[in-house]
């Protein structure tokens, strides 16, 4: 669905990332992992066209997208559910749902509807509070708002930055678990996560990002047991 | 222009003859009578370039200032005949007071809340002048008014400019000064990042509110120029055009330019000759001069001459000798307070933090020990960056006690605690894009007063603040970037950038450096280099706390580790036993959840 | 007082109180899309009072007055996010730069203003009323009689406040404009057209101040240089009424043209001045916070 060749990206004269390399499939979940500053973040930042590339190409659906507007890519079914959720907070939960919906060219009131019923399907508790503020919800709650405002926009590929970040032990669980059925369901999903073992577990492949570079990769129960894991995040 | 600093008082010398000479040059008396215009302007703009320009505060009430003072100094010397120095003089000390209003207010304001400040300043001004026919003689105006002729009617145009020319020079002569000086650094960096600002211990509110003081007596002196010029002052004089006209003299001219203002002048009065047939289209060529200015030009006129000239090349004569070639210990062994090795330094008891009801930091008790480096780590979201806030006093603690050496700071604002010897580095760096590398490093050192001193020597074409140059340019050479010192920061590599702000934080003699993420975005050669660096202040009795991402480099160099997750200290130990704790390793890692 | 007189002065007062609302919406959209005002805006103001005053003098009839002044209003609102707005927040650095749109629209309001005065002059004019056929009509409110022009004025104003509230929390447009008020790159990351969205909010300001130019023409005379006065005085309904919740625009403005209405009312020689210190003392009351939480600019 995508793939990313030798991409470098460069920040107020730092070198971020330096020549990573990531493709993800129809159907598979793929985890990057790293401690803190190692350029995952970036990563997706450059994947959906919010950094200017230094150099490298991403294809996107069989179409290089490097050079094209945000929104567009969002609107092609690039979907990137940034760091913090980033919930509108002074929109209901239903508003948050619809506004990225709603910017789909050709997609019809009662497909929108079908989509809302789904989400609210996937996860109950946004249906109970979806006149709510979007500010007012807990951030387990917001997590799952911010996940389904991408669904929304029905995504070829779903990439997410740090979701169980904050958030209690079992919601962390739910939602990885959510994610692992929506890759089964034959979604593309991208998970950048810190918290490197719970995201191991449900990743069919996973990268191991230091210093802006790929330095371990491997099916994510290879990874589980490798000893370079540790050392990559503690030193 | 001063390409020799030593030939500095022959320029003003032979500028002031020049000026003194005008009458004379010119044909007839109503170039003259330009010329005292363009001095005039130039007064109010310079006190407008030093307001906008350098501090960044804006000001659309300029003409408010400029009304009090002429309505002052013509009312005393018009109605209890008071000689016109001493009127002149209270006039200017009365928009200074009226610039200690407006600018106390502006504390409370920025940009376009300043804006509409002094606006309003502006139109009550205005109003005021207008309605209050009694005082000020409405747009009727007071007529009458002493002249400024020295007693001698017959010349009272030739020695009008005179007065006014020479009080334009002394202004530029003062403003060329501080433009070069610590205040014109000062006040940049305000501009920048008040916050910053603070921590180098400048005390920002302070400094804001001089800028509109100053910029309001210059606009005061302008006015009572104004005043005693034609010896008639009507209200119409002071509308909001006239603030405009020095807003547009200081854009046009060029924002924080030495000669801005006195350009934007002598082009304002000029253009206002040029389509004197055209006057009813100046605010449209005006108006379209501003938003050019604005958006093609940024530096005005004096934006013209850089564009000439060639740029600088960023990498000049690079320093070979390397860190350490100075002695280490010259440059930092002064300490303010004493604290005997490995004897606490800096303590924190069970300090806490929240915003919008959201902990970040509960009940963080950590200790730093004298001489010792120490780390600060954790995972995204720990607390880490609170935490450095609120020890250098960027934020304020919730609850709990700071304490730097034997005094208790929880209470301190950051500009304090930094001129206790407390100076930190930045994850984004603050280096001010206005000043060069030196400059930048210059802010670091303490203000040991001598103004005056360096005024004279500056004055005199010696060398000035001769002492705080020589202080930076060792700290750059003992980080080896001393080829830089004279670049902007900008044209500098990341690596380099990082080498620069660490200079600055040396520059004040710390106590305690507080480095936040030292090495992130720069090369392992770089990272090296600042290791090396560290090491060395260790050496020299330098405590350092710092945050960092980058394990190995943590593990190489620091004595201790405090690990915060959640806004808890969850560690805290020699670099080894932290590495091996499980709550740490399940800290960074998370648990298996499968 | 007396108490009839008070009616008229309280309907004076929101009446040109509704019409600083709709000034003050517009401060609002730019600012929340661009964190920038049109320091012009005043002067957007001022030129559509005087085409709208040209158009009925002309004997126009009020539809085709209306389209217009909102065609030019429109226009006016497109260029200046393209030149004088756009390029000036994209390459915002810090130190001085950030007051560049200021200066910039500034310029860009002042040449407005001399197209006016070389069309108009400099005097002060009277606008024929949109509404009400004579000069003076009367109609009775609560036993006291008012200028029907200000009650017509007034509510059309608050109808159109009304069509912003709407627009603003139950339309798309609306969730687009907050959601890139929030965050430009999140807005991005949800298919939202960012510099678009942006230029549709100077156009709709433009259109609000057109709309609000042709309602002030018949309250109040009008002149090429009150655009400041008035820019400043829909400023001051955003201090009193806080600017992160658009509902306060409305209070806001309708205080502030009461409290001028009946500062004129008491104090005819002073009048003005009161609502330019209440605008002072709100500003050092209540600054910045209006905009949301002051953050400390370094990390």
């Amino acid at each position: 669905m995508i793939e990313a060749r030798g991409i470098h990206v460069s920040i107020g004269g730092s070198l971020v990332l330096g020549g990573v390399s990531v493709s993800v499939a129809p159907g598979s979940l793929v985890a990057v992992i790293g401690a803190n500053g190692a350029g995952k973040t970036t990563l997706l930042r450059t994947l959906s066209c919010l950094l200017p590339l230094g150099s490298g190409e991403i294809h996107f659906n069989g179409k290089r997208i490097d050079a094209m507007a945000p929104h567009l890519v969002a609107r092609s079914g690039l979907v990137h559910v940034p760091q913090g959720r980033q919930v509108i907070p002074h929109l209901s939960v239903e508003e948050n749902l619809l506004i990225g919906a709603q910017q789909l060219r050709g997609l019809t009131r009662s497909a929108r509807a079908e989509s809302l019923e789904r989400e609210y399907l996937r996860f109950p508790v946004l249906r109970d509070r979806r006149r709510v503020f979007a500010g007012a919800l807990s951030g387990g709650e917001q997590q799952m708002l911010a996940i389904s405002r991408g669904l929304m926009m029905q995504p070829k590929l779903l990439m997410l930055d740090e979701p169980s970040l904050g958030l209690a032990p079992k919601v962390a669980k739910n939602i990885l678990a959510v994610l692992r059925d929506l890759a089964n369901g034959g979604v593309a999903v991208l998970l950048v996560e810190q918290a490197a073992l719970s995201a191991l577990t449900v990743a069919d492949f996973a990268l191991v990002m230091q210093g802006g570079r790929i330095v371990l990769e491997g099916s994510g129960s290879d990874l589980l047991t490798d000893p370079g894991l540790v050392k990559s995040f503690l030193g | 222009m001063f390409a020799n600093q030593a030939l500095r008082p022959w320029w003003y010398l032979l500028v002031a003859v020049l000026l003194a000479l005008l009458p004379w040059a010119s044909p007839n008396p109503y170039y003259v009578n330009l010329a005292q215009e363009v001095a005039i302007l130039a007064i109010a703009g310079i006190g407008l370039n030093i307001l906008l320009g350098l501090s960044g505060q804006i000001s659309l009430g300029q003409a408010g200032f400029f009304a009090v003072s002429a309505y002052g100094s013509a009312l005393l010397s018009l109605r209890l005949g008071w000689p016109l120095a001493a009127s002149v003089m209270l006039g200017v000390i009365m928009s200074g007071l009226a610039g200690l209003v407006v600018g106390s207010i502006a504390l409370r304001a920025r940009t376009h809340y300043l804006a509409m400040v002094t606006l309003a300043f502006g139109f009550i001004v205005g109003i005021l002048a207008q309605r209050w026919t009694g005082f000020t003689g409405g747009s009727m105006g007071l007529v009458g008014v002493p002249p400024l002729n020295w007693g001698d009617p017959r010349s009272a145009a030739r020695n009008f400019l005179w007065t006014a020319a020479a009080l334009f020079l002394a202004v530029q002569i003062t403003s060329d000064f501080v433009m070069q000086s610590r205040s014109g650094r000062v006040l940049r960096t305000i501009s920048e990042s008040e916050s910053f600002a603070a921590t180098v211990g400048i005390n920002a509110a302070a400094w804001r509110v001089g800028a509109f003081v100053v910029s309001a007596m210059l606009a005061g002196l302008a006015g009572a120029l104004f005043a005693h010029q034609s010896g008639y002052v009507s209200s119409d004089a002071f509308n909001l055009d006239r603030s405009l006209a020095m807003l547009i003299v200081v854009v046009v001219g060029g924002l924080g330019h030495r000669y801005g203002p006195v350009l934007g002048a002598v082009f304002l009065v000029a253009m206002n000759q040029a389509i004197a047939d055209l006057y009813t289209y100046s605010n449209f060529i005006f108006g379209a001069l501003l938003l050019a200015v604005m958006v093609f030009l940024p530096d005005g006129l004096s934006g013209l001459g850089a564009l000439v000239r060639r740029k600088r090349p960023a990498s000049l004569r690079r320093n070979e000798a390397g860190p350490g070639a100075p002695g280490v210990g010259d440059i930092v062994n002064l300490p303010l307070i004493a604290v005997a090795r490995g004897e606490p330094l800096l303590q924190l008891q069970q300090v806490s933090k929240s915003y919008f009801g959201l902990a970040a930091l509960s009940d963080v008790s950590m200790t730093v020990r004298a001489g010792t480096v120490h780390a600060l780590i954790g995972p995204n979201g720990a607390g880490k960056s609170t935490l450095i806030n609120t020890i250098c006093g960027l934020y304020r603690a919730d609850s709990g006690v700071i304490r730097l050496a034997e005094h208790d700071i929880t209470q301190w604002p950051a500009h304090r605690r930094a001129r206790l010897g407390l100076a930190r580095t930045f994850q984004n760096l603050q280096l001010i894009g206005g000043l060069s590398v030196i400059e930048n490093v210059m802010l670091g050192v303490p203000d040991r007063g001598g103004v005056v001193k360096a005024f004279v020597s500056w004055l005199c074409g010696r060398p000035f603040e001769s002492e705080q140059r020589a202080r930076a340019r060792a700290l750059l050479g003992f980080l080896g970037i001393e080829g830089f010192a004279d670049v902007s920061p900008g044209d500098l590599s990341y690596g380099h950038r990082k080498l620069a702000e660490l200079a600055r934080a040396l520059a004040g003699q710390p106590q305690l450096m507080l480095l936040d993420e030292p090495i992130a975005g720069i090369n392992e050669e770089e990272s090296r280099l600042i290791a090396a660096g560290i090491g060395r202040l260790r050496e020299a009795g330098v405590t350092i706390l710092l945050v960092e991402h980058d394990m190995p480099f943590v593990m190489s160099v620091a004595d201790e580790i405090t690990v915060l997750d959640y806004g808890q200290k969850i560690a805290f130990g020699a670099p080894d036993a932290v590495r091996a704790n499980p709550v740490v390793v399940e800290a960074y890692l998370g648990v298996e959840t499968a | 007082m007396i108490a009839t007189d008070l009616v008229q002065v309280l309907l004076s007062g929101i009446a040109l109180g509704s019409v600083y609302t709709l000034l003050a919406m517009g401060l609002f959209l730019t600012y929340a899309t661009s964190r920038a005002l049109n320091f012009g805006q005043g002067d957007f103001l001022a030129l559509a009072a005087f085409l709208g005053m040209a158009g009925m003098l002309a004997g126009m009839p009020l539809i085709a007055v209306v389209i217009g002044v909102a065609i030019c209003m429109a226009a006016l609102g497109m260029l200046i996010e393209r030149f004088a707005v756009r390029r000036i927040i994209s390459r915002s650095k810090a130190g001085a730069a950030h007051l560049g749109w200021i200066l910039s629209t500034l310029g860009f309001g002042m040449m407005l203003q001399n197209v006016i005065a070389l069309a108009w002059g400099k005097s002060r004019y009277y606008s024929p009323p949109l509404f009400s056929s004579g000069e003076k009509q009367l109609v009775s409110l609560f036993g006291a009689g008012v200028f029907l022009e200000e009650l017509a004025i007034g509510a059309a104003a608050l109808v159109l406040a009304g069509t912003m509230y709407v627009l603003l929390y139950r339309s798309d447009w609306g969730r687009r404009v907050a959601a890139v008020s929030f965050d430009r790159h999140t807005a991005m990351l949800l298919g939202i057209d960012v510099k678009r969205t942006v230029m549709w909010s100077y156009v709709v300001m433009a259109l609000l101040t057109g709309a609000a130019g042709l309602l002030v023409g018949p309250l109040s005379s009008i002149q090429s240089h009150m655009g400041m006065l008035f820019l400043l005085k829909a400023f001051a309904a955003i201090s009193i009424g806080g600017f992160t919740n658009p509902a306060g625009l409305l209070i806001g403005g309708i205080a502030f043209g009461v409290i001028e209405s009946l500062s004129n009312y008491v104090d005819s020689t002073f009048g003005d001045l009161y609502p330019f210190i209440i605008v002072l003392l709100f500003l050092i009351v209540r600054p910045m916070g209006l905009f949301g939480e002051r953050k400390t600019d370094v990390r």
